[in-house]
């Protein structure tokens, strides 16, 4: 009986030292892959579109950029459609391995109902079975972790954001810039004047229906007005006096849009931060989980193996019984 | 009834009127304002009649005229003012009989016929010379035309269409229904609107405008020297030479 002890002790120890060993490579593997490599730079230094065409005009710089941006949208939108197929593709794999990886394990059992030999394997094999579906798990964790990245990324960066050049103001251009702007920038810090022009923006307008539309009348449309006109945002006719806005206007316009709109990007920005954040402690608890379930299987395989043990001890002592008596009885 | 205008059968009747200050008639996109202007009426003897066909302004009237379009990208064309001092105004349909009212007076045309002989001296070598057609008495379509030769400015109004060529706004042609503007100057370069939208734009930048859609004619000529350039760069490398794969012609096109 000590005799056996010892050997169901040294198969203790010898399975502690394996599942030391898999720790360890389990270990290993989750630094090489999730912390070593930096996924920025890899996709930076594997993909590089191109996208910024040198066209070696300065007069060009605004039209560079537009072309910059579209090429930038388009590839943007073919990439987003390839890391969709391909987080389909690596789940469909996944799921496949799973299956394999149940199949291969009622296999064995159903071998090892039959022949007896296979019990010794039994173990080797489910260890194995189930480090290589860790294995597939750590690398399809490892790819989402990558695509969510790009995802990041692409948030971060904002991409379609155009870049409007303007060459740099000399002093006195600083100086009229100064004196000038602000009343400029006025004319458009009013709702009602900015809808002023977001109504001409259609078309042109008579004073009516303008009236009608902002809910102001008589001076103090007046007064919106001419803040506009004076500013050149809006051009009175001089025969029927509909208004209409000019190109100049439309600009002003649009520059009001442009920073509301990369105000509220900005504001969004914080989201995506506070999203990253959640995004890391999501993925910390899947790690978290997994080592759960990794622990649990060792454990499993633990019990199993001193259920085995136990049997084995059983059929051995009941063995021994048997020869015990045996000799009894020859005696 | 179809005029042909024989510029030698135009002479003036030596009646007129006086406007006063502040008078204003406003026809279609264009207004006229009188600061204090002397009309002289104009006739063409048509089969043994006398038709009017028009005016000879003498002291200050002023032209305003709308020849802007709504685009995508804002109000093009211009609103134009003109002062129409000592010219020529022409109006087969009597457009003007409501501003300038039937009280017509004897007036001394001595000024005015040195204006009316200018006038015809100059039509021989002018768009009126032989002209056959320019208003029909009986069609809708009525033609306003305005020359004058001081401030070299002609303006020609249509039911749909306005036409100005002048020495400061260069040509412009606006058709109002169908948000259609023609602007040749040497501000804007060469730009055609069509239902508000940018059609042609030459002159304005290094970039052109043709049916929509915008050609840089640097960056045509650069892809044009690239293709040269691979081109003998892979002929060099066929025949074993030195050249290098980004061979440049080094060709410098300025635009």
């Amino acid at each position: 009986m000590a005799e056996e002890r010892k050997r169901v002790e040294d198969e203790l120890s010898k399975i502690n030292e394996e599942m030391a060993e898999i720790k360890e490579m389990l270990k290993s593997k989750r630094t090489e892959s999730f912390e070593d490599t930096d996924p920025d730079e890899y996709f930076e230094n594997d993909f590089d579109p191109e996208i910024h065409i040198s066209l070696d005009d300065k007069n060009l710089g605004f039209d560079e950029e537009e072309i910059g941006t579209t090429i930038s949208e388009y590839l943007s939108s073919v990439i987003e459609g390839v890391q969709e197929n391909l987080k389909r593709s690596v789940d469909s794999m996944g799921q496949r391995f799973h299956s394999m990886e149940r199949n291969i394990g009622r296999d064995f059992a159903r071998e090892m109902k039959r022949d007896p030999e296979f019990r010794e394997k039994k173990r080797e094999v489910r260890r194995k079975a189930k480090e290589i579906g860790r294995k597939i798990r750590a690398s399809q964790k490892d790819m989402h972790r990558q695509f969510r990245n790009m995802e990041r990324r692409s948030r971060k960066t904002g991409r379609g954001r155009q870049v409007i050049h303007i060459h740099e103001f000399s002093e006195e251009e600083l100086d009229d810039f100064f004196n000038n702007a602000p009343a400029l920038m006025s004319a458009i810090a009013d709702p009602r004047r900015l809808k002023l022009l977001k109504l001409l923006e259609n078309g042109p307008a008579y004073q009516g229906e303008l009236s009608e539309q902002i809910g102001v009348k008589g001076g103090t449309f007046k007064h919106h007005m001419e803040s506009l006109m004076s500013s050149k945002f809006v051009h009175q006719e001089t025969t029927r006096g509909r208004y209409l806005i000019t190109q100049l206007g439309v600009e002003a316009l649009k520059l009001a849009e442009i920073v509301y709109k990369r105000f509220t990007d900005q504001e969004k920005e914080f989201d995506v931060k506070f999203e990253d954040d959640m995004d890391e402690l999501e993925e910390e608890a899947e790690n978290l989980e997994e080592e759960e379930q990794v622990l649990g299987d060792e454990a499993e395989n633990i019990r199993e193996e001193l259920e085995d043990l136990e049997e084995e001890a059983t059929l051995d002592e009941a063995e021994l019984e048997a020869e015990i008596s045996d000799a009894d009885e020859e005696e | 009834m179809i005029f042909n205008l024989d510029i030698d059968k135009v002479k003036l009747t030596g009646k007129g009127i006086k406007l006063k200050a502040g008078e204003e008639w406003t026809h279609e996109n264009m207004k006229l304002v009188s600061i204090a202007a002397e009309l002289h009426e104009v006739v063409i003897e048509n089969e043994e009649k006398e038709e009017r066909i028009g005016w000879i302004v003498l002291d200050d009237l002023v032209l305003y005229a709308d020849l802007t379009v709504h685009s995508s990208g804002g109000m093009l064309g211009q609103s134009i003012k003109e002062n129409i001092k000592y010219s020529a105004i022409i109006d087969f349909n009597n457009s003007l009989d409501e501003f300038i009212g039937p009280q017509l007076k004897d007036v001394d045309i001595s000024e005015s016929q040195k204006i009316l002989d200018e006038f015809k001296s100059r039509s021989h070598s002018n768009m009126f010379r032989n002209s056959k057609y320019l208003s029909d008495k009986d069609h809708d379509d009525k033609i306003l035309a305005i020359v004058s030769y001081q401030s070299g400015m002609l303006f020609v109004q249509t039911s749909d269409s306005t036409i100005v060529l002048s020495k400061d706004n260069g040509v412009l042609i606006v058709e109002r229904e169908n948000d259609s503007l023609v602007e040749i100057s040497t501000k804007a370069g060469v730009r055609i609107i069509k239902d508000g939208e940018e059609k042609i734009q030459i002159g304005k930048g290094p970039q052109m405008i043709i049916n929509g859609h915008i050609f840089d004619p640097s960056m045509i000529v650069r892809n044009i020297t690239k293709s040269f350039s691979k081109g003998f760069a892979h002929f060099g490398r066929h025949f074993g030479s030195d050249f290098r794969d980004d061979f440049d012609l080094d060709l410098d096109f300025d635009f």
